[in-house]
């Protein structure tokens, strides 16, 4: 059953990483967006995010409640260390889930708007980065396994520049996920081939992050490199989204927008199923060398069963109507521009 | 103050936070659907401004509970991380059913508030309910895993381990029902006297009104009905926790001696070094009824507890008050209302009402939360009780004052913001009618 749990614990990531992501880098777009174009670009964001935006991010529930049922000590360990950048992702996600609700569903248009707008587009930097920083400090062995001193324990394990180079990387990827999302939702105008413009550029932007990340690795004496090219599913699902990044530029035309999603969704995928691959089943690295698997304190058959089964018949309920809610409206209201 | 001081008082102001807006997302579609129901019925404009406004106010509000109910499955863990680590795999069961009702909340209300001329009207109606039930499902599990820090069941604690985990037995505690029942309806009285009482303000103002005067008219129902079986409820919950938690119990009614025929006190202020409680009104008996159902019973006392062993009394005796208090009164004015309306047949939304149920609308709210303070109080010291002290179960990092004031101050800005929203949604109502 354990299989199971795991199953959904790796597609919750991922699939938090894209539609939570997409979510995180439409608020990092206001910040780039020119001004003149900036109201229409929340139109599209609201139209285009509106129904499925408290959707996308309980995939993170899913992913929290999976932990601290079938994988307590990695949750609890998790929770410990890393402290000060789980809050302050934490107060990332709400000021903008706020932010995001008061400036849709506010009666009164006034210069309140610029408010929410300013604290949608800062937590939208704020969470992805330090979900990022997160994510870097769990592999580069800093962490302590038992708390020593303040620093060493609670701020050293993440606050490095690998960590925030993973974290600005994360950045990039969810704006340039948001990118290809906004590219195939506004079709004309002026606004798409800003659109297009920005997401060919963070494209790049991505490319550069994702190569500064190992440089940073390095820096703080991590061979990351060597890490992902001794992992021969790591290795390749790397060498295919390399590949892909090539055949990305010319699917930016409006017949072709779903081609590329799914070719961004596919780049996505393989970058997360290569760092899971990786880390895989460990999920912290102490910095004596030692690591904490998740089969470690894994919960009792007993428990991972009723959990596997709740996961499977929750899914079958919600999955439907999560299709529905996505596609449905699609077809019944046509493109915002008709 | 100690980190244990600061983290409880994070997690109470967290929990305390969210659980406003969890009622208000537990219920408030309920009267959304009935206003949206009547106006497929009547094709009155009225019904569906209502719908439309009342709507609104839940997708904030639901939001704003979104993010906080998030924030909490993670401060489970920066606070707790010792109790998070025994107690994930045993009760994570309804947390598990929770995440996928709250999912399906999340995802019907997304159709429903985006579904307006898209979808046929009777789906679209029927998601409206959906988001109710499932809100009304996810708040029923999160209580069934609180009821088992009450009341741990469903493992076996040897030297310091759970074994022998049995996942379902643990969501199936002994307290889960009672605990569940009377949450579910403080949600439907709080929310309900709470709208009532925006909507009674406005109709006082303009009593001409009809917007005001049907969304009364469907709210008042959730709020009566609410008033008349909480009371019954919170016998059930009262005779359980005698049963279950003494301590909370003698805490929650000062009761320093264990004594047959205890009484019930009215008011007081407890004098712990004296271990008695001065000014206050005493029932005979009445207690030892209410407990067990018989005046002559004995109850358990404070002296019985060992000292290290007691919650906080002062607080847990006051918080208890203040609940019995507002359930007693907002059970008054269903009566009042009942009376008007069936025995002697007249408008029961007399000016007198209107004012009344403005000066209620903050009570059920307030009862909410004096309700969890003596169920998360009383059950202290203990994290999981009588296994796991709270101590025992704090984070090993210092410093846990920033950490406190960081969300604190987050917490107080939104609540601003959301007030202050509010009273923009329900002024607008007003200016469009």
């Amino acid at each position: 059953m354990e299989w199971v749990v795991l199953f959904f614990l790796a597609t919750s990531v991922f699939l938090y990483c894209l539609l939570g992501g997409a979510d995180f880098g439409v608020g990092v777009h206001e910040w780039l967006v020119p001004a003149n174009k900036k109201r229409r670009h929340e139109e599209v964001v609201a139209y285009a995010m509106g129904p499925v935006w408290e959707a996308n991010h309980m995939w993170l529930i899913i992913v929290v409640v999976i932990l601290f049922i079938a994988f307590p000590r990695v949750y609890s360990q998790v929770s410990i260390y890393l402290h000060i950048p789980l809050t302050l992702m934490l107060i990332g996600i709400i000021i903008r889930g706020c932010a995001f609700s008061f400036r849709h569903y506010d009666s009164v248009e006034d210069g309140s708007r610029k408010y929410y707008s300013w604290a949608f587009s800062f937590s939208s930097l704020l969470t992805p980065i330090a979900f990022g920083v997160i994510i870097a400090a769990l592999m580069l062995g800093k962490i302590p396994p038992q708390p020593t001193d303040y620093y060493s324990t609670y701020v050293q394990p993440w606050c490095n520049i690998f960590s925030l180079v993973t974290g600005f990387f994360v950045l990039s990827i969810f704006t340039f996920i948001a990118g290809v999302f906004m590219v195939g939702e506004e079709t004309i105008g002026d606004l798409r081939e800003n659109y297009v413009r920005r997401t060919k550029f963070l494209h790049i932007v991505m490319i550069i992050m994702g190569a500064l990340v190992f440089f940073a690795a390095r820096f703080e004496g991590f061979d990351l490199g060597a890490r992902f090219f001794s992992h021969p599913f790591a290795l390749t699902a790397m060498a295919l989204a390399t590949v892909s990044h090539f055949l990305l530029w010319p699917l930016f035309r409006v017949s072709r927008r779903w081609r590329l999603r799914l070719l961004a969704g596919f780049q996505l995928f393989m970058v997360v199923a290569a760092w899971l691959a990786v880390i895989f089943p460990d999920v912290i690295f102490y910095n004596n060398g030692t690591t904490l698997t998740l089969f470690e304190h894994m919960a009792p058959e007993k428990t991972l069963i009723a959990l596997g089964v709740a996961l499977i018949v929750g899914a079958t309920l919600f999955l439907p109507l999560l299709g529905y809610l996505f596609f449905m409206f699609k077809k019944a209201s046509g493109n915002l521009n008709n | 103050m100690t980190d244990l001081l600061f983290a409880r008082s994070q997690m109470a102001i967290s929990l305390g936070f969210h659980i406003v807006f969890a009622c208000i997302g537990m219920t408030m579609p309920f009267f959304m659907a009935i206003a949206h129901w009547k106006w497929l019925k009547t094709g009155d404009e009225v019904y569906l401004r209502l719908t439309k406004a009342w709507s609104k106010g839940v997708a904030i509000l639901f939001a704003t509970g979104a993010v906080s109910g998030t924030l909490l499955s993670f401060e489970l863990g920066l606070l707790w991380p010792k109790f998070m680590e025994h107690a994930g795999p045993i009760f994570g069961m309804p947390f598990s059913l929770e995440g996928t009702a709250f999912f399906l909340e999340a995802i019907a209300l997304g159709v429903y508030l985006y579904g307006w001329k898209k979808i046929p009207q009777y789906i679209h109606w029927a998601f409206g309910v959906l988001v109710g039930v499932s809100g009304i499902l996810s708040g029923i599990f999160v209580v069934a895993a609180n009821a088992w820090m009450n009341s741990p069941a469903g493992f076996d604690w040897v030297n310091g381990q759970a074994i022998n985990i049995d996942p379902v037995k643990a969501m199936f505690n002994d307290a889960w029902f009672t605990q569940a029942l009377h949450m579910t309806i403080a949600a439907f009285a709080a929310t309900a006297f709470a709208v009532a009482g925006v909507h009674a303000y406005y109709l006082k103002k303009d009593p001409s009104s009809s917007i005001h005067k049907k969304a009364l008219n469907i709210v008042i129902w959730f709020a009566v009905i609410a008033a008349l079986l909480q009371p019954v409820s919170g016998d059930l919950s009262a005779k359980d926790i005698a049963k279950r938690q003494p301590a909370k119990l003698a805490a929650a009614e000062a009761l320093f001696e264990t004594q047959s025929r205890a009484p019930l006190l009215i008011g007081g202020i407890p004098n712990i070094k004296e271990k008695r409680v001065d000014y206050a009104i005493a029932i005979p008996g009445l207690l030892s009824f209410l407990a067990h159902g018989d005046f002559n019973k004995e109850v358990v006392g404070l002296d019985r507890i060992p000292i290290d062993e007691q919650p906080p009394i002062a607080v847990v005796h006051y918080a208890f008050q203040i609940m019995v208090g507002i359930g007693i009164f907002l059970l008054g004015i269903a009566l009042y209302f009942l009376f008007r309306k069936f025995i002697i047949k007249k408008e029961p939304f007399t000016p007198r009402l209107l004012k009344l149920l403005v000066f209620a609308a903050p009570m059920g709210f307030i009862a909410v939360e004096a309700g969890w303070t003596v169920t998360e109080v009383g059950r202290q010291p203990w994290i999981l009780y009588g296994i796991l002290r709270t101590k025992d179960s704090l984070t090993p990092m210092p410093g846990l004052v920033f950490p406190f004031m960081l969300t604190t101050g987050v917490y107080i800005f939104l609540a601003i913001i959301v007030t202050w929203l509010m009273v923009r949604q329900f002024k607008s109502i007003t200016r469009k009618v």
